[in-house]
């Protein structure tokens, strides 16, 4: 069910000059550990990069709605920790982390796909 | 129309565009549905009890209100758990004779603001927001559920 809750903004009140980046790449990373790790694995890494909002953790709900509206902005800082902390939970887990990043590569839907070996 | 379905129709390389979106196609609808598995997981299901013996309303075991207001809060949690959809234009329930005494003088904001005052001082988790001009959104962190016991 979609939240009508309004989008998280994406800084803090006091701080107006946070830089902020589109949510595409945050949005193409879950959708990629949902595919790769299923839900319990996308529930897992993002428990642990909580989005925090005037000192206050956004809920599970609130954030998967925020990283679902790719539109969305988040704070820079915070899309940076996530892709450092990313690659640590891709090795423990055991995936393929340059697949990953491949599936994940801003612009990749809409390339022709490669051609086959065989040259068909 | 996708832009890939637009770009093929004037496009040497259409069969090409045309078998990237059939399978863009159906990649976002497993997509869709990853994600609303995920979101479902991730809710806490808040329960909305109405009862039609005496047009009462309950959210998350607490009295919320009853007659016309009720009402209305059941239609919108209805909508909520049918069509996912958690904003709505005063016009859409001024159509429903069941929630208005007349057409010409409906009463509607009347009782919407009853709604959202019963809904704060009940802290049940769930608020009525208003969303510009004319429509006001349901806001929750949770999943919604609409229950109506049976007559006895």
């Amino acid at each position: 069910m979609r939240s009508s809750a309004a989008q998280p903004l994406p800084i803090d009140s006091d701080d107006s000059w946070a830089l902020t980046t589109r949510n595409d790449y945050v949005k193409a990373v879950h959708c990629t550990l949902l595919r790769e790790l299923g839900v319990n694995g996308a529930r897992e890494f993002w428990s642990n990069n909580r989005f925090e909002r005037n000192g206050q953790a956004l809920s599970e709900r609130a954030l998967a709605a925020h990283i679902w509206d790719e539109r969305a902005l988040s704070p820079t800082p915070w899309m940076l920790g996530l892709v450092s902390e990313l690659e640590r939970f891709l090795v423990d887990k055991g995936v393929n982390v340059a697949a990953f990043n491949e599936q994940t590569r801003p612009g990749r839907d809409q390339e022709l796909p490669a051609l086959r070996a065989d040259g068909n | 129309m996708s832009k890939h379905a637009r770009a093929a129709t004037k496009n040497f390389l259409r069969f090409a565009l045309t078998e990237i979106d059939g399978a863009n196609e159906a990649a976002q609808a497993e997509l869709d549905e990853l994600h609303a598995r995920y979101v479902a997981a991730v809710s806490q299901t808040l329960r909305v009890v109405y009862f039609a013996s005496d047009g009462s309303i309950q959210v998350g075991e607490r009295h919320v209100c009853r007659g016309t207001s009720a009402a209305l809060l059941r239609e919108c949690v209805r909508i909520a758990q049918q069509e996912g959809r958690m904003e709505f234009s005063f016009r859409e329930f001024k159509r429903i004779p069941e929630l208005i005494s007349h057409p010409k003088n409906t009463g509607f904001e009347t009782r919407l603001n009853r709604l959202r005052a019963a809904l704060t001082a009940a802290a049940s988790g769930l608020a009525i927001e208003p969303r510009g001009r004319g429509q006001f959104a349901l806001v929750t962190d949770c999943r919604l559920e609409l229950v109506e016991p049976e007559h006895r």
